[in-house]
C-alpha cells in the first residue's frame, strides 16, 4: 500500500465513530483517525448530539474536583494535623 | 532561615497545596476515609523525605500521585482489592456494559423534559448521584477515570502514575465512561426517574453514514435495559 492510499480517509459508521468519543474528549486523536471522526460528526446529527452529550457528562464529572467550603475547613484541619506529625518526625 | 526552615517552607509552597487532590485520589484508591488519611499521611511524609531530590517542580502533582499510588500497592491493594473483586458481580459485568451509551438509552425509555431529554437528564444530575456512581465503578476503571475527568493528568501522566502503558490507560478510561453511564442509568431506574419503556420518538435524524437509521439508532452492543 502507497503513502497516498494510507493516508486516504473513509467514511467511518456511527459505531466507529462512537469508539473514537472517549481519545476525541481527551484530545488523543490526530491525523487521519480525527480528520474521519470530524467529517462523521459533520454529517450524521446523531452523533454530532451524543458526543455533545458525553462531552456534557464529562464536564460534569470534573465539576467534581470542586469542594465545598465545609470540605475546605475540614481538608485545612487535616493538613495541619498532617503537617505537625511530618515536621516533628 | 536555617536549610530545614527553608525545606518546610518550600514544601509548604509548592506540595501541600496538593492536598485536596490527593485525599481525593486517596479516597477514591481506599474507599474509606480513615485507610485515606494514613495513605495521604504516608504520602505526604515520603514526598517530605525526598524533596530534595526534586528538580522540576512543575511535575509535584504527578510525583506525588506516584507516591500514592506506590505507597498504596504497598500498603492496601492486595488487601483491599481483593475485597473489591469479591464484592463486585464479577467480570462479566464489565464485558456486557461494554459500549453502553447512556444517550441511546435514555432516547429509548420515557424520559421527557422541555427541550432536549438527553441534555436535561446530564443537567438534573446531581454530585452526589455521580459520586455514588463513580465509587461503584472497579478500581481500576474508576483510578483511571478520576485521575483523566477529575485530576486532568494527561494519558502520559496517568500511564507514569499507574505504572501501566498508555493503551491500558486508552481503554481504562473509555470502559469507565461506559461504565459510569451504565450506573447512572440504573440509579435512574432504581429511582423511578426513567423506565426503559420507550414512549417517545426520536427526532427525525439524517445520516450519511450509509447505515440504515433505525439500524443506527440501535447500533452499539446495547446491556439488557
Amino acid at each position: 500500500m502507497d503513502k497516498t492510499q494510507k493516508n486516504k480517509v473513509s467514511p467511518i459508521d456511527c459505531d466507529e465513530a462512537a469508539r473514537r468519543f472517549s481519545d476525541f474528549m481527551d484530545n488523543y486523536i490526530k491525523g487521519k483517525a480525527k480528520v474521519e471522526l470530524m467529517q462523521h460528526i459533520a454529517d450524521c446529527r446523531h452523533c454530532f448530539e451524543r458526543i455533545e452529550f458525553e462531552q456534557m457528562l464529562k464536564a460534569k464529572v470534573s465539576a467534581m474536583r470542586k469542594i465545598t467550603s465545609i470540605e475546605k475547613k475540614a481538608a485545612k484541619r487535616n493538613m495541619k494535623e498532617m503537617i505537625s506529625k511530618i515536621y516533628s518526625a | 532561615m536555617n536549610q530545614t526552615e527553608e525545606k518546610k517552607k518550600r514544601f509548604s509552597g509548592v506540595v501541600l497545596i496538593h492536598f485536596s487532590a490527593v485525599k481525593r485520589f486517596a479516597f477514591s484508591l481506599c474507599r474509606s476515609n480513615f485507610d485515606a488519611d494514613d495513605l495521604v499521611s504516608e504520602t505526604f511524609m515520603k514526598a517530605f523525605e525526598n524533596f530534595n531530590r526534586v528538580r522540576d517542580e512543575s511535575k509535584i502533582k504527578q510525583w506525588l500521585f506516584r507516591i500514592l499510588n506506590n505507597q498504596f500497592i504497598s500498603n492496601y491493594r492486595h488487601r483491599k482489592r481483593i475485597a473489591e473483586i469479591e464484592s463486585i458481580p464479577g467480570e462479566d459485568m464489565q464485558d456486557d456494559v461494554d459500549g453502553f451509551s447512556l444517550f441511546e438509552a435514555i432516547a429509548k425509555s420515557d424520559f421527557v423534559e422541555k427541550g432536549n431529554p438527553e441534555k436535561q437528564f446530564i443537567s438534573n444530575l446531581t454530585q452526589i448521584q455521580i459520586d455514588k456512581a463513580i465509587n461503584e465503578l472497579p478500581g481500576e476503571f474508576r483510578d483511571a477515570l478520576v485521575l483523566c475527568d477529575i485530576e486532568e493528568f494527561t494519558y502520559a501522566e496517568i500511564s507514569l502514575i499507574l505504572q501501566v502503558p498508555i493503551g491500558t490507560v486508552r481503554s481504562r478510561i473509555s470502559r469507565a465512561r461506559s461504565l459510569l453511564q451504565k450506573k447512572l442509568w440504573l440509579q435512574a431506574l432504581e429511582h423511578g426517574i426513567i423506565s426503559s419503556r420507550k414512549t417517545r420518538l426520536k427526532p427525525e435524524y439524517t445520516c450519511t453514514c450509509g447505515k440504515d437509521e433505525t439500524k443506527i439508532h440501535q447500533s452499539g452492543k446495547e446491556a439488557v435495559l
